[in-house]
């Protein structure tokens, strides 16, 4: 993959993209944030953490939620048209709310 | 292969070990262990194939993280150029291959970033949500791996993930 510093990303482009997809995923998706950063191997990537509405998070297979959350967030915010590796994170509206992590706000 | 199946068992166990409260050395051990579960399936399928038995642990010791995730890279823009060709691939087993060869590829280079994560960034706070999706996740690869170990495609991932053939 060419390596593409974060710099050159555009970030309004991906902030309007990831906001039609949480509106696509409601109210499955509580709401969806993003940092960039290298990965484990240097590669510039972008890392989303996601909310799930607790019923949702108590689904049992929690990867076929995650296939639809992660087709839609990448078809929507083109991540390897901005050279960028995707990874996600998720947690219940419960857990973030017993946390309150700022990051995850 | 028993020992990665015990693995990804151990990791569901972690998971969910505290009934409230889960600890975060149980919730990090539960991802790493997840990956590795996945990590050593590859791994000793890739091995099956060499015919000296007594051999296959060295042959094992030659797989690196690095290359493995170079190799799910790929693997996994392959698999998502035929799903997405124009015009649509026909509905039927090599669809349903590629369908799955992408699960596993993908959860491998998911699952390794997690891992990397969980053993060495102590400045981040891993819930039972973050942790059970992943070993779904993983859970889900190992079912898609079963359905198409003997296929050419993925034992072509097998061997890719030893690293990059030297151009001929």
């Amino acid at each position: 993959m060419p390596y593409v510093p974060i710099g050159f990303v555009n970030q309004q482009d991906i902030d309007a993209a990831v906001q039609r997809a949480t509106k696509a995923l409601a109210p499955t998706v509580v709401r969806i944030r993003y940092d960039f950063g290298p990965d484990w191997t240097g590669d510039p990537s972008i890392f989303f953490r996601i909310v799930l509405a607790d019923e949702a998070a108590k689904r049992p297979k929690l990867s076929d939620l995650a296939q639809t959350v992660e087709l839609i967030l990448l078809r929507e915010v083109k991540v390897e048209e901005q050279g960028l590796h995707a990874y996600f994170n998720y947690r219940s509206l419960s857990e973030q709310d017993n946390l309150k992590e700022p990051a995850w706000a | 292969m028993p020992y990665a199946h015990d693995l990804l068992e151990q990791a569901k166990h972690l998971a969910n070990r505290e009934k409230k409260r889960p600890r975060q050395a149980s919730l990090r051990r539960a991802v790493s262990t997840a990956y590795y579960a996945l990590f050593h399936l590859l791994i000793h399928e890739a091995t099956l194939n060499w015919r000296r038995v007594d051999q296959r642990a060295t042959l094992a010791r030659f797989f690196e993280h690095g290359k493995m995730k170079s190799a799910s890279e790929r693997q996994r823009g392959e698999c998502n150029r035929y799903i997405n060709s124009n015009p649509p691939p026909a509905p039927g087993p090599e669809l349903d291959c590629m369908h799955h060869l992408l699960r596993v590829a993908d959860t491998f280079f998911q699952a390794q970033q997690q891992r990397h994560t969980a053993d060495y960034d102590s400045s981040k706070t891993w819930t039972r949500t973050e942790v059970i999706s992943l070993i779904d996740r993983v859970d889900t690869g190992f079912q898609s791996w079963r359905r198409i170990r003997d296929q050419a495609v993925a034992q072509a991932y097998l061997i890719s993930l030893l690293g990059n053939p030297k151009a001929t």
